[in-house]
This record gives structure tokens, sequence and C-alpha cells, in this order.
């Protein structure tokens, strides 16, 4: 059984899907990578994820739609929003309706960090 | 009965004459003489035909010829010479006389001059066929019908619409192509309405050649005759179908546009949209599918006509896979006309079976295109059977499509303007921030001043709360002292909106009071309503502290000044100084002595007191001058002094300059010259007495200098003559008659120049405006050395003189007149010494030079032979002193001419009775006896003159009511001849509504008038009206009393019947015209004059037909001053090509209304094949033009809002784009680096995470270059593509884009040859497309010049294809060349500018060039070229060898990539 902490990334990017699991295991923990959020809600370690790392905008089922559908199954999965996009209109909402942070693409490794830290310790992380 | 003969052919109106069987004129009546001037003798024989026109003459003596054979009588019409030189028309009919045997002769005839009548026939005709060409020319369909409503006649217009001959539509049925669902409304109408009688008015769909329907306004008013009958229909159609739709799509746009810009959900704008569509093409089926967002698939049809199941069938297809037209249509971006649903193999799949199903026979459909190129649906009409759209449906499919696409994008725009608010908020927040960090106290008011906000600095420094301090400003904060001040200040500026402005103290939180200025502004909303006061305070309080040690330092100038003052009052005249401004600062003692003021009173500029009123004002502004001159300036004006009385006296003013000659203040001194004035207005008053006695002298009195300029008049000369001409001394303040002023001045510069005195003798105008004679002299004044010093001169009125020599002039030369008129001339005659005198006429009546003496001899000379007897007798009874002499003789005149003469004589026995001498008068009597002569033989052929002139003669007695009737009368009257006439009996011939007539020439002979001549009709037994013309003369019967009338009477119907159907053709003409809008005009092109314009041409053009006919000028000032050059041209250019003339343009009526007018003319050629003159139509179109326009303006305003948001979806695609890989470089980068630094370095995951940064890397330039091609959503295909055929369809695209833009499109493509290229067609036509647009946008501005656009199509060489797109647009500067491709650069305020920049990298991407170079004229000219598919590999290496292309023109452009 592995002791790290279990991170999932859903991007259905490839090369996010490529680069941020190696990060994340530099940083010390588990991680699993999806390409679509129907992916993930079918994997069998789901409740294990201490942190889920979530694009914004994808093909058929969306970052916010995915929030939404755990929160309805009660799943208590704290997230970071990751997204490509310029408009950040949207990371109010996001926020409030739970998720721990939202960066924009691209990101350093250090937000990352205060991103993930902050998910794993259930505290807001700091501004930036 | 041969003086009353000759009287009836004195009043006959025609010409009378008789001829022999060989033609040879023998008698001529005296009206001949009267009409042609020739004498009657040199008329007789052959003479008679220098009178008439050569070129009737010819034709006058053929007929002659031809007719002297024959028995009958014959007739010519021929134009005969007035004695004024005016050719008059005349009819000439002769009637032959036989003898017994049967042999003619003897001719005799009549001449009645029917030049009006030929006159009025003349006018009809001309009218009848201006009216043909006008109605023919008539856009309208016009038509006459008969009473029972079958069509009589039809212009051209109404021929050409129906495809039909006259005839042809005469046997149709009278509903034949009127629309079967207007039948039930319209026929009971037009039924009952022939029926009745009365006009109607229907709009109706008549259907063209053809077969299409179009819309008609028609009109139809009945024509009736004398009794009130119906005689026939006038019928008008004018088309309004254009007007109907440009209504129906008008409202139709208008309603959705409207639900568009009020946020109607889109779904239901949509359905709107559908049924909308479906009412205006009758007969099809909406629907509009929309794409998704991701544009990968279809997301919902909306087509309230369709079936649910049809509708359903295309939810969520993707748009790659093959469905029905409309997924290629999404797909491809490209308009599907699928023509027939069951022969097109295209869609051979289950879409075509469910169409099928659904009864769906064809299908068309049109992408939907956001304003960024991208496809956000398709629109699609479907029908029940096989067909492809017309024009007009393509063209409504456009402006369709577009509605769709602005409903669609609004609803994605406020999704954005959510987001964009949502980031309003946060600069707010940062402003906010900004704001409180300022060091100056910032606060905001109410309109109404009360406090909103106040900065983070402002409660710092006050030390209270931002709640607390808001009502407590004025109390706690402003030093007591200064609260009131600014309170009421403030106030002030609330009121007025103004900004205020004031200094005062703020008590800072430690409470030490500090001077802020304090700056407060209004804020206004769009409607200019005050919204906010903006505040801010800065500290100011070092600054007042620096002011107050100044203030010190002054005080201890004034000390100075005191000083200076006391030196002053000393000074024995009175003395002023002033500051530098010219303010008085102080006075002297002796000013206050004089004036007996005390220097407290004259504080200020109290010492104006003392200036007399009059003068204070020029006193002062003299001082105001020289202060601002820098120079002094004396001045004079009255001062008061002590005792009341005023004196004059002399300012002088000095100025007062420091060490750089600056003026640093005034001193000034005030004399007394009183006295010395008193003496020089003594002088003045003296000269003064003089002027008076020279003014009233009752002649012009005038001096003038040497050089002749006038120097001065006396009164006179100014009351009497024309005031408006009193100049300078250099013109004459007298106005001298035109016609006498050269001569006058001349001579005058004359005398002037040679020392001689003047004398001339001219009118001079009078100041009521009449005009004097005078007589003007003048004489020269000389020194003692002789040289000119002055000249004098005087003017007499001569006028009475002037009138009386000319009343003497005048009689003489009438006498001399009357004696040349009554061809009497007088003498004197000294039987005992032979002497004569004679006046001028007796020489011409002898035809004798005048002056030569006057002899018996040369008398007797010209006495005929046969009458010497009677001279020889007259002088036997003269010598034996006989006293009256009274004889009748002839002359022979050397030509062998003779005249008949009268000569009435007196004697007068001298003083001392020794001799006699005759005086006497001869008149030439020859043409009474020739008339005398000529009536005697008249009698018999008269009654024949009168049948052939339809004039019949009578004479009426008034003492006892007697007629005598000529035989023609009796015809013309159609009573039996020999019928006793009387008033009564002629009167019952008389049409009742003439009666009035009658009753006026009873009333006439009553009061015993000499003169009748009036028309009247006669009403026949048989109800035939005759009008006839009667003209009569009486002489009063000195035997018997009363008057004696000979009259003669015309029947003139035929005259009148042709004048009237002139007027009622007219009139109809002006109806038809008023009714369709249609004004029609002639105008004389030679001369540039207008020769007719009708009532509604008038109106058209704003002017009133009562005012007559305006001139040619005005016509065009009427036109709008930018329409001015083109239909100038037009008009030229149709002369010079000799067609029709078709234009439109605009009139701006002096009220400022504004009319568009729609001509068409047509050149009217005389022989030689030159246009003399234009006949035409101008019809008002305003209507139609305001429905189009606005409907125009409506959709670009829409059009232009729906831009704004393209520009920010691009960034952030973009954005997004090269973000994702970028994340993926940054990641990677930091792994890479985590891992070398750990320990022990992980160097092979360091490699892998590098390699996969490199490979994200290059993604992101796939990224950039993919952008490039962001119009294709597609890689670029590459296929076989005819560039002629490519630029042909898109042209087809853009053709209704072009016609409404009215847009001159000329192509040069070569459709026989293929330019065949290789690359994506979609992609090419799309560029195509792009640069077509960019032409018609660059010339939507221009309105001064046509609208060309040159599109062509070439090999460019061996290698290349060109294609080449010029306009005539605003064209292009230097600066716009530079960076017409960047990116974002435009020259359109709205554009966008990607397009060229887009289009460029689809051409370099087919290995070719996009280039821009302004035109020799106005415009530009955008081209590529592309390589040519290679026929041979030898075209392509010389292909190869040529590129870059060699564009040797210095103003091309081209970056290089």
């Amino acid at each position: 059984m592995d002791s790290r902490p279990l991170i999932s990334v859903v991007d259905d990017d490839e090369s996010v899907r490529e680069s941020l699991p190696d990060l994340l295991q530099e940083f010390g923990f588990a991680v699993a990578a999806f390409a679509s959020a129907e992916e993930f809600l079918a994997f069998d370690r789901l409740a294990e994820t201490r942190c889920l790392i979530l694009d914004v905008a994808m093909p058929g089922m969306s970052g916010p739609d995915l929030q939404r559908e755990l929160l309805q199954r009660r799943q208590q999965v704290p997230i970071v929003f990751i997204t490509a996009h310029a408009d950040q209109s949207v990371f109010p909402r996001l926020i409030e309706l739970g998720a721990v942070a939202c960066l924009r693409k691209p990101f350093s490794d250090t937000q990352l960090r205060e991103a993930v830290d902050a998910a794993l310790d259930g505290r807001p992380p700091k501004e930036g | 009965m041969e003086s009353e003969l000759e009287r009836v052919v004195d009043v006959l109106p025609g010409l009378v004459w008789t001829a022999l069987p060989d033609g040879q004129i023998d008698f001529l009546s005296r009206r001949w003489s009267d009409y042609t001037g020739l004498g009657t003798g040199e008329s007789l024989g052959h003479g008679w035909q220098a009178a008439v026109h050569p070129q009737d003459l010819p034709r006058l003596l053929a007929g002659w010829r031809g007719d002297s054979r024959t028995s009958e009588p014959v007739e010519a019409q021929v134009r005969l010479r007035r004695r004024d030189g005016k050719y008059r028309w005349f009819l000439f009919r002769a009637q032959p006389s036989a003898d017994a045997s049967g042999r003619i002769v003897k001719w005799s005839g009549l001449g009645s001059d029917i030049d009006d009548r030929i006159q009025a026939e003349q006018a009809l005709r001309a009218s009848e066929r201006r009216f043909r060409l006008i109605v023919d020319g008539l856009p309208v369909l016009l038509s006459t019908a008969t009473p029972d409503g079958e069509l009589d006649q039809a212009n051209r217009h109404y021929l050409e619409y129906f495809g039909a001959t006259l005839e042809e539509l005469k046997a149709r049925e009278a509903v034949h192509a009127l629309h079967p669902d207007d039948r039930e409304r319209v026929l009971p109408i037009r039924r009952a309405a022939i029926e009745a009688g009365r006009p109607y008015e229907i709009e109706c769909r008549r259907r063209r050649a053809d077969g299409v329907y179009r819309w008609f306004h028609l009109r139809a008013f009945p024509l009736r005759d004398a009794e009130g009958n119906v005689a026939l229909w006038y019928r008008l159609q004018i088309d309004i179908e254009d007007q109907k739709r440009a209504e129906a799509l008008l409202t139709g746009e208008k309603r959705l546009l409207e639900m568009v810009a009020n946020g109607h959900p889109m779904p239901d704008i949509l359905e709107a949209l559908c049924r909308f569509v479906e009412s205006m093409v009758s007969g099809c089926y909406c629907s509009i599918v929309l794409v998704d967002p991701s544009g990968t698939k279809l997301q919902e049809t909306i087509a309230p006509s369709l079936a649910a199941e049809f509708n359903d069938a295309v939810r969520g297809w993707p748009i790659d896979r093959l469905g029905g037209p409309c997924q290629t249509v999404a797909r491809d971006n490209v308009q599907v006309i699928m023509s027939d649903v069951a022969s097109d193999d295209r869609w051979r799949n289950s879409w075509r079976g469910l169409a099928q199903k659904h009864g769906l026979r064809s299908c068309w459909s049109t992408p939907i295109v956001s304003q960024a190129g991208k496809v956000l649906g398709t629109f699609a009409l479907y029908w029940s059977e096989p067909g492809n759209p017309n024009a007009l449906q393509l063209e409504l499919i456009e402006q369709f499509t577009n509605i769709a696409s602005i409903a669609i994008e609004r609803a994605q725009r406020d999704a954005a303007l959510r987001r964009s608010e949502a980031r309003l908020a946060e600069a707010e927040r940062e402003l906010q921030r900004t704001i409180d960090a300022l060091p100056i106290l910032v606060a905001t008011y109410r309109p109404d001043g009360s406090r909103i906000f106040v900065n983070r600095t402002w409660q710092d420094y006050t030390g209270l709360p931002f709640d607390v301090a808001i009502d407590s400003e004025r109390t706690t904060i402003v030093h007591p002292e200064d609260g009131a001040r600014i309170a009421q200040e403030w106030e002030k500026s609330l009121a007025a909106g103004v900004p205020f402005e004031a200094e005062m103290r703020l008590r800072r939180a430690d409470g030490e009071y500090r001077w802020h200025a304090v700056r407060r502004v209004p804020a206004r909303d769009e409607s200019g309503a005050i919204a906010r006061w903006y505040s801010v305070g800065a500290d100011i309080e070092e600054r007042r502290r620096a002011e107050q040690a100044l203030r010190q330092s002054e005080a201890r100038l004034s000390e100075a000044e005191r000083q200076l003052r006391v030196t002053l009052d000393t000074i024995p005249v009175m003395v002023w100084r002033g500051a530098a401004n010219g303010y008085v600062q102080q006075l002297n003692q002796r000013w206050f002595e004089y004036t007996g003021t005390t220097p407290e009173q004259m504080r200020g500029r109290r010492w104006k007191q003392c200036v007399h009123p009059d003068d204070l004002e020029r006193h002062v502004q003299t001082g105001t001058d020289y202060v601002a001159a820098g120079m002094p300036i004396d001045s004079e004006a009255r001062l008061r002094r002590f005792d009341g009385e005023y004196r004059r006296f002399l300012f002088r003013p000095a100025a007062a300059r420091d060490e750089n000659g600056d003026i640093v203040g005034w001193y000034g001194t005030i004399i007394d010259i009183e006295d010395r004035k008193r003496a020089e207005e003594k002088v003045v008053e003296a000269e003064r007495e003089l002027q008076r006695t020279i003014d009233h002298i009752p002649v012009l009195v005038a001096t003038y200098r040497p050089d002749g300029s006038r120097l001065y008049v006396n009164q006179r000369v100014r009351e009497s003559t024309d005031r408006s001409a009193a100049g300078d001394s250099q013109t004459p303040p007298v106005s001298i008659h035109p016609d006498d002023a050269e001569l006058a001045e001349g001579k005058w510069r004359a005398c002037v120049a040679s020392g001689e005195p003047f004398e001339v003798e001219h009118r001079i105008r009078m100041g009521d405006g009449t005009y004097r004679w005078h007589l003007t002299r003048r004489v020269p004044l000389r020194d003692d050395t002789g040289k000119i010093i002055r000249w004098y001169g005087v003017g007499y009125d001569i006028e009475d003189r002037k009138r009386a020599e000319e009343q003497l002039r005048r009689s003489e030369a009438l006498l001399a007149k009357a004696q040349r008129l009554s061809l009497t001339g007088s003498f004197s005659f000294h039987p005992a010494t032979n002497d004569a005198m004679w006046s001028e006429e007796v020489y011409r009546i002898y035809e004798v030079e005048p002056g030569t003496r006057a002899t018996l001899a040369m008398i007797r000379s010209r006495y005929h032979p046969e009458d010497l007897h009677l001279l020889e007798e007259q002088i036997a009874k003269m010598r034996s002193g006989a006293t009256d002499l009274d004889y009748e003789h002839r002359l022979l005149m050397p030509d062998g001419s003779i005249k008949h003469v009268h000569m009435v004589a007196q004697g007068h026995r001298g003083e001392g009775g020794s001799s006699i001498e005759y005086i006497g008068a001869v008149q030439d009597v020859t043409q009474r006896r020739v008339a005398e002569e000529g009536l005697r033989r008249s009698e018999a052929f008269l009654a024949k003159a009168q049948r052939l002139s339809l004039t019949g003669s009578f004479s009426f007695y008034s003492a006892t009511g007697e007629f005598t009737w000529s035989d023609e009368l009796y015809r013309i009257f159609e009573f039996e001849q020999g019928t006793p006439i009387s008033l009564e009996l002629v009167a019952t011939r008389y049409h009742p509504e003439d009666r009035h007539v009658m009753d006026e020439v009873a009333e006439g002979i009553r009061r015993e008038l000499p003169d009748f001549d009036y028309e009247h009709r006669l009403l026949m037994p048989n109800g035939t009206v005759k009008h006839i013309r009667v003209v009569a003369h009486g002489t009063a019967d000195n035997e018997r009393g009363g008057i004696e009338y000979f009259g003669a009477v015309q029947d003139v119907t035929q005259r009148l019947v042709a004048e009237e159907e002139l007027r009622r053709s007219e009139a109809y003409l002006a109806e038809a015209q008023k009714l369709s809008h249609t004004g029609s005009w002639v105008v004389d092109y030679v001369n540039r004059k207008p020769i007719y314009s009708s009532e509604e041409h008038h109106r058209l053009f704003g002017f009133d037909p009562a005012n007559g006919m305006p001139p040619w000028r005005e016509w065009m000032d009427r036109i709008d001053p930018e329409d001015r050059p083109r239909t100038k041209e037009l008009v030229e250019r149709s002369s010079r090509e000799k067609t029709d003339l078709e234009m439109d343009y605009r009139i701006c009526h002096p009220d400022g209304t504004v009319r568009y007018v729609h001509d068409v003319g047509h050149p009217v050629l005389n022989e030689a094949g030159e246009v003399v003159e234009f006949v035409g139509t101008s019809v008002d179109v305003t209507q139609r033009r305001l429905a189009e326009d606005a409907l125009e303006k409506a959709r670009s305003e829409l059009a232009r809002v729906t831009r704004v948001m393209s520009l920010g979806a691009l960034t952030a695609s973009i954005a997004h784009e090269v973000n994702q890989p970028l994340s993926g470089i940054i990641t990677n980068a930091s792994t890479c680096l985590r891992m070398l630094a750990a320990d022990p370095p992980n160097i092979e995951g360091a490699r892998m995470t590098a390699q996969r940064t490199i490979r994200d890397g290059n993604r992101a330039a796939d990224v950039i270059t993919r952008l490039r091609a962001l119009f294709s959503k597609k890689a670029a295909a590459t296929e076989t593509v005819d560039l002629n055929e490519a630029t042909r369809e898109v042209l087809a695209l853009v053709f209704s884009d072009m016609l409404r833009n009215k847009i001159f499109l000329r192509t040069e493509i070569d459709d026989d040859h293929p330019l065949l290229v290789t690359g994506d067609r979609v992609q090419l036509q799309q560029v195509i497309l792009n640069l077509v647009r960019n032409a018609v946008e660059a010339m939507s501005e221009v309105d001064d010049r046509p609208r060309h656009l040159l599109v062509r199509a070439d090999a460019q060489d061996l290698g290349h294809a060109r294609l080449l797109v010029k306009d005539a647009g605003v064209g292009l500067d230097a600066q716009a060349m530079e960076r017409l491709f960047d990116a974002f650069y435009t020259t359109k305020e709205d554009g966008m500018g990607i397009g060229l920049s887009v289009s460029r990298s689809i051409i370099e991407n087919h290995g070719g060039r996009l280039w821009a170079e302004p035109n020799d004229g106005p415009g530009a000219t955008f081209s590529f070229s592309i390589p040519r598919l290679a026929e041979n590999a030898t075209a392509e290496r010389t292909g190869e060898d040529v590129w870059p292309p060699n564009l040797n023109s210095e103003q091309q452009v081209m970056r290089n990539s």
C-alpha cells in the first residue's frame, strides 16, 4: 500500500497529463491522470484521492460539471482548478462552490505546490 | 350698289380675284394690296407670284395647270407674304365659269386666311406626337377602355409588361393576368364602378409576361362627353411591387431587430424569423439549424413549419459526418442549392429518404456566419417542388441570414457582457484604492450638495470617521471665519452648475487650521444634467505665508507716494498724475481751486463729474486710446468751474518711463483754451453766412479744382438732384442722363486740359427721378500768373425751352408724314409768271427728283395725252381769273403706268389786285379708282367667293331692322333662300347657352356701336352645332338717320374643333401625370431652353405652374449640387450617342425638402441627325427611396454593433491555444530542474522531461501556424481549381450586395480558357470574396463618381495566374500601405482588419503573393498571384524562374515574410 497522498489529474490536454504527474511525483505524491471527467468518475480509488487537479474546459463533462457531480455524490475531494482561458470571471463562482484554488495556465511549480498543500491541509492558500 | 359691294369686299375676310383661262390674273381685290403691299398694277398678269412663298409657288402653278383643264372648283393651300414680310397660310379656291359652249372663259377665286387654323392644327399634331412619346415613356401602365370596360388603347409599357400586342390583349378576357387570389375582391368593385360610371382605385397583382405577379395600384376614371355619358375610361396602373416588398421587409426586419435589441430569447427570435420568411416567400418552409459552440455538431433546429421528426433527426449530428445539406453547409461554410432532392446524388443517405417522406423536394441552405467568419448555423429554405432560387430570393436569404447571425451573436455577446461586468467591478475596487492613496483630500457630492464619499486621506487629515464627518463638515472642519463665505459660494456654484473654487482653512486632527485650495467640478451625464460633484482639496498653507510677507513690503511704498503729491500741488497749472494703466491717481491743488472741490470729493474716478457730460465719453475714449497705444494724444473737453460755468481745456498727457523705456505712469497738464476757441468760431460763422447765400441762388452752383474734381456744390444742387447719387468729390453730385454723360464728361476733360470755358446741354436726373434739360457753364479763375486756381460752374434749367423746340420739330414732321400717308401734295402757282412751288409729296406723285424746278412744261410732259386738253382748259381758266379749280385727270409715268390725280386749287388775289396766286392740293387717287373699278367687276363673283370661303355677308339697317343676306349666309344658317330675315328669326338659331351674345348685340345696336366682332354657336334643327364668327362695321346714314351695318359671317367650326381637341388631350395628360407623380418636359437642347413643362413637372421641382416657365438656370439650380455633374454628363452622353436618357437625381426645394427623381428622356433629331430636343418624363420616386434607405440604415447599424465583440473573442481563442502547450513547457522545465537538483540527480528523468519540453515548444509553434489559417476549418486541400470558375461563383454570391451598393461591375474573365491552379478552392474563394467585399466597402462613401469595380482573372505569365480587384474607392495612402497586412490594422472605422492578414497567409500557403497598389486615379487595386497548374514541365520551370513576379511599380507594397 502506497503511503504517499494520492493526487488525481484530469485534463484533456495530453502534454498536461504527461508533465504534471511527473512534477507532482517529484513533490512526493502519488498521481493518477485521466483524459476526461467520466474516466475519473469511473476510477476505483476515487475515494482515496486527497486532491483533484481539474481542467475547467473539456469536451463532454466540463470541470465545473464534475465539481457539481462530486458535490451531489457527497464526495468531498478538494479541487484545484486549472485553465488556459484568459477569462477569470468564472473563478469566484468555483471558489464559492468549494474549490481550493484556481490556477491560470501556465503556472509556476511554487503556485502549484502551495495550492496542493492548501488542499491537503484543508485551509485556503495564500493570495497569489 | 357699287359702293355697297365695295364695302362688302372690304369687310370680306378674303382676297378676291379673277383670272383669264390662260392663268393671268386680271383682277385683284383691294385686300390683296392691303395685305401684300403690292400695287394692283404690278400684281396683275403674273406679278402676283412675287407674293407667293417660293416653296409653294411651283406646287400652286402645277396645280393650276392641272386644274385649268377641268371645270370643277379647285383649291390649294399656299403661304402669302404680308407687307411686313411675314408669310401666312391661305386657302385658295377657284371656280371656273364657262360660256354657253362649255368653254372656260373665266376663273374667279378667293383666298382666305387660314393661318390660325393651320397653326392650331400643327400645334395639335406636335402636341399629339409629344403626348404619344410621353405616354409611351411613362413608366406606368396606361390604358384607355371603352365605356363598358373593354381595353381600347395602351402605352408601350403596358404592352411590354403583358408581352402581347394591343390586338392580342383586346382579344383576352378583361381580367386576364389578374392574380386568382385577387379576383373575388377586385372584380365586384370594378364591375360596380363601371356600371355607376364613377372612378375607382384598386391594389392588385398582375401577371407579367414571364409569369411573375407584381403588385399594382390601379386608378381608373371616366371621361365624359358633353351629355355627361362616359366616353371612355382612363386607367393608370403603377407598379408598387418594390414599394410593397420594401415596406413589408422593413417592418419585418425592424420587428426582428427590435426583438434582438430587447433581448428576447434567441429561439423566439429565430422562430419569428422563420415565420416571417415564410410569409414573405410563399410556399417555403424555413429552417435554422444551430451549430454548438465547439463547432463540432449540430445543436438544435428551429423550423416551426417542419415536422418534429425531421427536426429531431438533425439534433446532435456531428458536422464532419455525412448527413443532410445543412451538415455540409456548416462544415464547409458555403451555400448549397439543392434544386432537386430526388436527383441530387450528393446526399444519397437516410436524409434523402426522410426529406422525401416529408414531401420536401428542394432545399437551399446558407451558412450563418459570425462577423469573425465562424459558422454559427445554417439557414435553409425547403420547398415541396424542385427549383432554384431567383435573384430576389437570394437577396432575401442573404438579408435573413444576416439577421439570424445578429441574433445568435447577440446571445453570445450577452454572455460576454456579464463577464466584463465582473471585470468592471474589480476595476472600480482598484480605483477606490488609488483614490484613497492620493495625498489630497478627495470627496464627491450629490447635485444637492450632500456628500457621498471622502477618501482615506480626508479621514486621516480630519481625524473623523467616514460616516460621522458627513453632515458636520462646515461646523467642525471649516474655520469659523471662512464658514459663511464658503457656504454662500458653494450654494452659488451648485445652483449655476459652474466649478467651485475657494481657499479655506480646514482643521487638522490635531486642532491646527491649515489653508487649503478646494476645487469642485460637476460631472454630467449624457443628458447634460449634473450627476456628481468631484472635490479635491490641496494644502496651500506654505504659499499663504509667502503672500503675507509680500503684502507688508508693499505698505512701505505708499509713504513715498505721499511725498510726490506735495510737490505737484505747488505747480501753477492744473496737473494730474496717473498709473501706467491711465487711471488718475492724483490731481494737484490748482484743480481743486478751479473746480471748487476737495480731494475727498475727487476720490477714485470722480474727477469725471467735473467734465461736461457731452464731452465725457469722447474724452475718456481718447485716454483709453493713448494708454493702449503708449503714445500721448491731446484731448479737448469742457470743465465746470466752481461757479458752474464751463470753460474749454486742452488736456495734454505725457508718459513717465523707467530706465528700460517702459511706461510706468502718466502725467498731464490741463490748459484753459476758452478764449482762443471763441475767436476761431467767429470766423466759421462768417463763412457759414456766405454759404447760405450761395445755397439759395436758384441755379446750380459748383466749384472745381484745377484738375476738374468737384470741390463744392450749393444747397440747390443737393436738394433738387438725385439724392442717391450724392457722392464724394470725384463723382458728379448730379446724375447726368446716360445718353449725355459721355459727351458731357469728355468735353469737361478737354476743357480742364485746355483751360477753355466749358458749355454743354444735358439732362439731369431730378430728385423725383425725372430728367430735365440743363445748360451748364463753367469758367476758370486764374491767379496773377494766369494759372487756373478754380473753376466756377453754374447750371440753368432749360427744360421748357427744349420742349418748345421739340414741339415745333415734331409738328413739321407730322405734316410731312400726313401728306405722305394721304398721298396728297400741296403746291402754289402764279399763272402770270408760271412759277410753281411744290411740296415733297407732289414730287413723289409726279415721280420727279425733289428740288427740280417745277415748270409748266414738266407738268405737261407727265399728263396723260388724252387728258392734256384738261390742263389747257384749267390754265385758261386761271388766266381768266377763276377762283376755284377742282378736277381729276390722269398722269402717264415714264414706266407706262397710269396714275389718277385729283386736283383742287383756290386763287388768291395779291395786294393791289395785280396778280393772282393759286394754292392747291394734288391727291393720288389711283388706288381708289382701281378699287372702284374692281368692285364693279367683283359683283358677279362675290357670291361665289363667299361660298368658297364659307363666309356670308349681310347688311343691316338699325332704324328699320331690315336685313339683306347673301346666299351663303342663308346656307350657313340653313334658312330657305329668300326667307325674310329678322333679328327674331336669327335668334332662333342661336345656341341656347349663347343667347346672352344676342342680347349683347342688340344692346350694341341700340347704343349705335360702330364695330362688332364676336363668336358664338348656332344650334341647327338637326342638332349639329356650328361656330361662327361675325364681323360688322356700321356707318351712320346721314340722310335717313340710324346706322347701316355691313358685315361678314364665317363658319369657323372646323378651327374650333381642332383647338378643342388640343385642349382636351392636354388636360388628360395633366391628370395622368398628377396621378402617377410623373412630370413631362421638352427641352430645346441646342439653346438650353425649356420649351414645355407639365404642371406636375413644375410641382416636382417646386415651381408654381401659375408663374409660367422658369428659365433654364432656375431648373438647374433646383438639382442637388452633388448630382449636377453626373446628370450633366449623362445628358451629354445621351446627346452624343443619341440614346435614350435615364438618370436618377435629387431635387432640393427652397423650403429644404428633397425629392428623388427618376428621369427618362428621348432625344429628338433634326433632318441632319443632330439632337435638337429632349422629350421626357420625371417620376417622383422619393417614397420608394426613403423606404429603401431606412431599411439599409437599420441593417448597417445593427451589423456594426455586432462586430464589436469579434476582436475579444479572437484574442481569447489565440490565448487559449498558446497557453496549453506553454503550461506543459513550464511544468516540464520545473520537473526537470527538480530532478537535476535531487540527490542523486535523476538524469534519465530530466532528459525525458526536457524532451517533452522541446515537443511542447514545437506544439506551441504549430498552434501559431494553425492560427494563420484560421478561416479554414480543415487542412488546406489540394485539388485542381479553375480560378475563372471560382471567381465567377464568388461574384454570383455577392451580386445582390453590389446591386444594393450601386456598383458597376466589370469582369475580365475568359470563360473559354480555364485558368487552372492547385489549391484549396474554398480558401481561395474566401480570399476573392474578401478582396471584393473590401472593394465594395471602400466605395460605399463614393458619390461623386461612378462606383466602378473591375475583377480580372488572367495568366500573368506562363507560370502564374493572377486575380485583380480594382476599385474606385477611397484609396490608400502611403502609411496605410505599410500596415495594410498587419493583423489588426484597418482603415475602416468599423472594420476588423483580420481579413487581409488571413487572406495573405492563405495565398502564401499556396505559394503566391498578395499585394496592393494605389490607382492612377481614385481607388486601389488588390491582386494576388499564385502558380498555375503546370501544363508541362517546361512551363513549370519557366514559372520558377520568373518568381517573384516582376512588379516594377514603385508604389507596390510588399512585405517580406
